[in-house]
């Protein structure tokens, strides 16, 4: 078979991370390749490389090659993608909104009526609306779609008829080379998937190459020919569809689990079967995930971990808590109801949330290492804060100091500024800013996430000591399953935005695959 | 570890500019105390202003082009002081007195309103200065002021376009405290007052609410998870702006021996936010030195620029030259300040 696309010894850095590591694939004609890993695996960096997307320049570029149809190529901007025959359909739509149907599908390739409204070196041609919804109309009466009025904004339609129109777009191209869809039918019920895989087909068969990335294993396995697992930025094995099951996909996302021996931590929790923190029917949505009645109970001094594919809606549960992100639900936290988003409540129970985003939400990039860590216990609690409201700087350095070398905070001082430290040593940062404030419950996400391997581990023993020294209830939302087994009294698996089931570390491996998976045993 | 201390590159070429525009005036014998005089009226005058910006900045409510506000208040304490007799330097305070109620008002509504435009507060504030401006040059003409001073001296009702200070408190503050040095006057007075506006921003910063407010600016995802009520502190930044930007207000109106009502403040923003961005702030956080060392180096500009032009062979040239550069070091500031945020 003619390979299409070549990837050859692919690496690309976020400063001094690898998002991915020496990547070789290739891509037949008409392939379909599913592709699947955890969260922060790599999948997203691996897509926006090929569709151009500028964050990947911005960023300093990648190593290694890329051949598309034998020529090397480098796409730098989306443009240069599209001209080089690769259409991506975006997880979240890539729609002008207040656009209609055909004006969406068309953009960009517009019959025109030609050389009417021409002058001599300047071309103004006219858009020949007519013609345009006509070609707008084949298309989708093709994928299927009939009976929409095309006249009105997308935004109108629901999300499943937009995802129609969004793969419409993307397909109306007499360039089309190679077809990336991530998770397209994340928004679709069953049929309608069933109907757009029937496409996706369909362009395999007219020689388009696929890329279709899921989080529905059974989808991947009925649809592609071959299936590529990516975790931890590493290209780890490439399946072919009719020789490997499910179980074996989800076990190689998840990796060796087997350290489980390693745990150090027995429960305390008080075992008042989980009322002291609970969610219930919480439902929000951004970016393309959401959590759909999520429910959860949490016992006071127990370590949960939640987990779960990527895109299942773990990474909202924070957000909508706070009330970044409009959501409804019920929220107590020790029999006292709290709405999501009413922070001065939460605070006053000692919940406290660690974002995932650490740059961006966890830290004050240009305040020194001292105003990071005691920053919510002075804005919380009153703390170092003399009646006047002046600051006590003499205490709040004794204080910060007591924590830079207890956790052994790599700085040039305590008046350093924070952007300026490594990851693992602004993680520290955050971790001692929650030790100062001693919640009662604390979320965190991705406690781990880019930091390398020595930080990792004290950082999860600081969780675990924290747990035990001070009974902080903790919530761990993590994609690394083998640290949670290793610190959380239970995991709760995450499936299409709400919980799958929720299982103890002592379970066999399967229950844990199949919940990866969504399947029931 | 000597380049932590110097001014960066923006701000080194202003001051290369003014030390050639120093020379110049030295050369053409314009006396070098008679420059510093000017310098302490021109600081005098603006400094308030110019620091006035610091809270808005600071919680993120962006620079402060509605300064018009809070400008309007500080006239109508004024007026009002000097229709009840308000004389000398008692009078200036009571003027600053009565102006701050009429400024925290407004700033609240203000305030409320910048909450509701999050993310297009600068231009929302413009147009909403020029409106407030344009609103009171209605309420100056039918107000019921009657002191023979302030009104039209035909028709006999509606305030006048200027309003000489002399007889009220035309350079009290100025006066205060004032002594020579050789040919130089220092303004001792003026300066002390200046300087504990200055001192008492600085230990607000130092204060739980003042860091609040920082962190509002630099990153309000931030603030909001560790518990910081991002509407309520940018509320109170835009007050406290405001409140400052009325006496700013009354002090350059002290300073300068007229009240200037109608139209007069409808640009008072400008030339105080150039003036910040010269001084190296990036528009997101602002320290009080930016705002000082900006008003001493957008002011020694417009000092030195006038007279040297008038000597030197073609007079616009200097005048010419000063608003490239200062309008070019806002571009580069403001450019900046959109890097910063990703926007490019």
């Amino acid at each position: 078979m003619e390979n299409i696309l070549e990837i050859s010894d692919l690496s690309k850095k976020f400063r001094s991370n690898y998002a991915l590591k020496n990547i070789s694939l290739s891509l037949g004609r008409g392939e379909i390749l599913g592709l699947v890993g955890a969260n922060g695996s790599g999948k997203t960096t691996l897509m926006n490389i090929l569709a151009g997307n500028p964050v990947i320049a911005d960023t300093g570029g990648f190593t290694g090659e890329i051949k598309l149809g034998g020529r090397i190529i480098s796409p730098a901007a989306p443009s240069d993608s599209l001209k080089l025959g690769i259409g991506m359909v975006y997880q979240e739509f890539a729609l002008i909104p207040s656009f209609t149907a055909p004006e969406n599908i068309m953009l960009g390739k517009e019959n025109l009526i030609s050389p009417v409204a021409s002058l001599p070196g300047l071309r103004i041609p006219l858009i020949d609306h007519k013609k345009n919804i006509h070609k707008a109309e084949s298309i989708l009466s093709s994928l299927g779609v009939n009976g929409i009025n095309i006249h009105v904004p997308v935004t109108e339609f629901n999300v499943s008829t937009r995802q129609f129109v969004e793969f419409a777009r993307v397909i109306n191209s007499d360039t089309l080379k190679l077809l990336i869809l991530d998770e397209p039918t994340a928004v679709l019920g069953r049929d309608e998937s069933i109907r757009l895989m029937d496409e996706v087909r369909k362009m395999a068969d007219k020689g388009i190459s696929v890329i279709f990335i899921s989080h529905r294993l059974e989808e991947i396995l009925s649809l592609c020919h071959r299936i590529a697992v990516l975790r931890d930025g590493i290209l780890e094995s490439v399946f072919t569809a009719s020789e490997t099951s499910a179980e074996d996909i989800a076990r190689c996302m998840l990796g060796s689990i087997h350290a489980r021996a390693i745990k150090t931590h027995n429960h305390t929790s008080s075992g008042d079967s989980g009322n002291y923190f609970r969610i219930k029917n919480m439902n929000s949505g951004s970016g393309g995930e959401s959590l759909r009645n999520f429910s959860l109970n949490v016992s006071k001094g127990e370590i949960i971990g939640i987990t779960g594919q990527s895109g299942q809606g773990q990474m909202l549960l924070g957000k909508s808590l706070m009330g970044l992100i409009p959501s409804d639900g019920e929220i107590s936290i020790d029999g006292e109801k709290i709405q999501p988003g009413d922070t001065a409540s939460l605070f006053r129970s000692g919940f406290y949330y660690i974002p995932e985003e650490r740059r961006r939400d966890g830290l004050l990039p240009e305040h020194s290492i001292a105003d990071n860590i005691t920053f919510t216990k002075i804005s919380t609690k009153r703390a170092f804060t003399s009646r006047t409201g002046l600051l006590n700087f003499k205490s709040i350095n004794e204080t910060v100091l007591k924590y830079t070398d207890e956790l052994d905070i790599k700085c040039a001082g305590i008046k350093q500024k924070v952007c300026e430290l490594s990851g693992g040593n602004q993680q520290k940062v955050i971790l001692a800013r929650a030790l100062l404030l001693k919640p009662e419950i604390m979320m965190i996400f991705e406690p781990t996430r880019g930091i390398d391997i020595g930080a990792k581990e004290m950082i999860l023993n600081m969780l675990l000591e924290m747990n035990r020294e001070m009974q902080t209830t903790i919530i761990i939302v993590s994609s690394e399953l083998e640290e949670l087994l290793r610190v959380c009294d239970r995991i709760a698996v995450l499936y299409e935005g709400s919980i799958f089931s929720v299982l103890t570390p002592e379970l066999p491996e399967e229950k844990f695959i199949h919940a990866f998976a969504g399947r029931a045993i | 570890m000597i380049k932590k201390y110097l001014p960066p590159l923006p701000q080194v070429i202003i001051i290369v500019f003014i030390i050639i525009l120093l020379g110049l005036a030295i050369k053409i014998d314009i006396p070098a105390s008679s420059l510093i005089n000017d310098l302490f009226i021109r600081l005098i005058l603006n400094c308030v202003l110019v620091i006035s910006l610091i809270p808005m900045v600071n919680s993120g409510a962006g620079l402060n082009f509605g300064l018009p506000i809070g400008a309007v208040a500080g006239l109508l304490g004024m007026v009002i002081t000097a229709q009840f007799g308000g004389k000398g330097l008692t009078g200036f305070l009571l003027s600053i007195a009565v102006s701050i109620p009429f400024a925290a008002a407004s700033g609240t509504v203000y305030g409320h309103m910048l909450n509701r435009v999050k993310g297009r507060e600068e231009i929302a504030a413009t147009f909403t200065g020029f409106s407030i401006v344009s609103i009171m040059c209605l309420f100056w003409v039918v107000a019921p002021f009657t002191h023979p001073q302030m009104i039209w001296v035909l028709g006999g009702s509606g305030l006048r376009n200027t309003i000489g200070l002399r007889g009220f408190w035309e350079k009290s503050l100025y006066n205060l405290m004032q002594f020579k040095a050789g040919d130089i006057i220092i303004p001792a007075g003026s300066l002390l007052f200046i300087g504990i506006i200055i001192i008492s921003l600085y230990f607000f910063s130092r204060t739980r609410t003042g860091m609040m407010m920082n962190a509002a600016g630099e990153n309000e995802s931030f603030a909001r998870i560790n518990g910081v009520n991002i509407e309520k502190i940018r509320k109170l930044s835009v007050i406290m702006s405001t409140v400052l930007a009325s006496a700013g207000t009354c002090i350059y109106a002290q300073q300068y021996g007229f009240i200037e009502l109608y139209s007069a403040p409808l640009m008072a923003a400008f030339p105080a936010i150039s003036a910040l961005l010269l001084g190296g702030s990036s528009g997101k956080r602002v320290f009080l030195r930016h705002a000082i060392l900006g008003v001493i180096l957008y002011q020694s500009l417009y000092l030195l620029s006038l007279p040297v032009a008038n000597i030197l062979l073609v007079p616009e040239m200097a005048e010419i030259i000063r608003m490239i550069v200062t309008s070019f070091i806002i571009l580069y500031a403001l450019a900046k300040k959109s890097e910063e945020r990703g926007d490019v």
